[in-house]
């Protein structure tokens, strides 16, 4: 860690995804530690709980600007879970509203200097989609019940291909946790690799650092450009999912 | 490559699962249940109002409406009465005219006749006048009188063929 | 005529209220969620991850059937065909998503401009 301190931002862009480890616990047995990873996640859970709950303790019919931000965040998902799932995915709503700001939090909260991104690591975007996995395709069993496999069984194919196809949707199907996944962890990564590289140069370079550094500024607008989008790309991909669990149809 | 510790898995894991049980259990009791119920208020109050604002648009109309009806009655009855009054004093210059056409007439008529006898009157006379004078002349010249119808003849046979 | 000097404001101020009132009501509902565009390079990703994906998920499922029955490599070849048919499959439904939803982007911009221009 001393190294990679002298060696300044720019030697190591991979340093800043190290996980650290703030206060070591352990509850039986598991490691529960407190690391840079939950700081983030706490901060993330913390501000939009402030966004959310304190803008709105003036019920005010004609919003203040924080009033109105939260509203129209929440009109923005309401509005993507009734265009894309319907209005008896209202009923998640709830849930897709947390996925959305959790990510988006996440994304963004990464832009800041020396913090760290939570959902730069697989893992984390990996547990998120298998929980939204299970999730849906628990919702879609419940739904239509083994009625539900039919959702694998593509129309207008000879019953010798069938079997074969359907293996292949089920597969298919299964590879949606790691898409989902993959697109925001490699998203997130590669923004950051990129704005730490440029960063890197930015201080190699000297005075001519001035190039990277304008270039940095351009590709820091587009990182929250697609911090924004992951997080949108992250939870409108749920309502198709959700959508395609209540209604089984491609 | 840090995102392949696996150590790191389980803690990352556990406060994701942590921090998001958290966040979906404030969202869904408190945060989203109060905003809702806010964009609910106003969306009533917002219905209500634009309906009220569209019940006065309508009434505004009614009136216009009405305006509209009443002046287009005003405007019509005004003309009616113009139109009869012109009628009116047409008839009546008509009725002038023709009471004035006729007086006129009648007194062209009546002056022509009296023109027509103070022509003969004044007729008469000159052959009077002429026969006196023809047979003074007559008597004067042959010394002798001649009769009075013979003169009177000649003056006659005269008068006509000047006249003619 | 007088009655030209006051008929002529009071319809336009009428209707202004009217458009008004139509578009108070309209906003409500007018909430759209622009699709993204993402830009080629992203667009690659995609399609390669859907592949890749279905690959790993036919390779993963194959190697553990191996592993429980002790079929080594059969288990894994045929599911790995299978995955990559799998992921085949993804990229071809991606495709065809975005362009459905290429279009359906066009087919609203291009009537919303044509409202516009019909309205004013």
């Amino acid at each position: 860690m001393a190294e990679s301190n002298a060696g300044g931002v720019g030697i190591d862009p991979m340093h800043q995804f190290e996980i650290r480890r703030y206060v070591e616990l352990d509850f039986l047995g598991v490691d529960v530690s407190f690391t840079n990873s939950s700081l983030w996640m706490v901060i993330a859970v913390a501000l939009i709980t402030a966004f959310t709950t304190l803008s709105m303790s003036g019920r005010a019919l004609v919003p203040g600007r924080w009033q109105s931000a939260a509203e129209m965040t929440y009109e923005f998902v309401a509005s993507m879970v009734r265009d894309n799932v319907g209005t008896d995915g209202m009923r998640y709503f709830p849930f897709i509203f947390t996925t959305f700001m959790f990510v988006l939090f996440c994304n963004m909260l990464g832009m800041i200097p020396y913090s760290f991104t939570v959902t730069s690591h697989i893992i984390v975007t990996f547990a998120m989609a298998v929980l939204i996995f299970l999730g849906v395709t628990i919702i879609g069993f419940i739904t239509h019940g083994l009625g539900f496999f039919k959702f694998f069984v593509p129309p207008g194919i000879p019953a010798v291909l069938l079997p074969l196809l359907v293996v292949i949707e089920i597969i298919s199907y299964l590879t949606r946790p790691i898409s989902l996944s993959v697109r925001l962890f490699a998203n997130m990564l590669a923004g950051h690799t990129m704005l730490k590289v440029f960063a890197g140069f930015v201080v190699l370079m000297g005075i001519w650092g001035v190039l990277p550094l304008v270039f940095m500024v351009a590709l820091t607008g587009l990182e929250i450009l697609i911090a924004f989008l992951q997080a949108y790309v992250f939870a409108i991909l749920t309502c198709i999912y959700l959508n395609d669990a209540l209604h089984m149809h491609h | 490559m840090p995102q392949m510790v696996f150590e790191d898995f389980v803690p990352q894991v556990i406060w994701l699962v942590f921090a998001f049980t958290f966040l979906y259990v404030v969202m869904s009791r408190v945060a989203l249940p109060r905003i809702a119920g806010v964009i609910e208020e106003r969306r009533d109050k917002i219905a209500d109002d634009l309906d009220r604002a569209a019940e006065f648009k309508k009434e505004a109309e009614q009136a216009l409406a009405a305006y509209k009806e009443a002046l287009a009655d005003a405007r019509n009855r005004a003309l009616a009465i113009a139109a009869k009054n012109r009628e009116e004093v047409k008839a009546e210059t008509e009725k002038l005219r023709a009471d004035s056409n006729a007086k006129i007439a009648d007194m062209m008529h009546d002056a022509e006749q009296r023109i027509e006898q103070t022509k003969e009157a004044a007729l008469v006379n000159v052959r009077d006048v002429a026969a006196d004078v023809a047979s003074a002349v007559v008597e004067k010249l042959l010394g002798q009188s001649v009769g009075k119808e013979t003169v009177d003849a000649v003056v006659d046979a005269q008068l006509r063929r000047s006249q003619s | 005529m007088p009655e030209k000097e006051d008929e002529s404001p009071k319809p336009s101020a009428l209707k202004d209220l009217d458009q008004r009132l139509r578009q108070a009501r309209g906003t409500e509902e007018q909430f759209d969620s622009s699709e993204q565009r993402g830009n080629a390079l992203g667009l690659a990703f995609r399609l390669v991850t859907e592949l890749v994906a279905g690959v790993v998920v036919g390779g993963v499922i194959g190697w553990s059937l191996d592993f429980w029955f002790g079929t080594t490599p059969w288990f894994l070849l045929i599911f790995f065909a299978l995955g990559s048919l799998a992921g085949i499959l993804n990229v071809v439904r991606t495709a065809q998503v975005m362009n459905a939803k290429q279009a359906l982007d066009d087919d609203v911009v291009g009537r919303a401009e044509k409202q516009d221009t019909q309205d004013t």
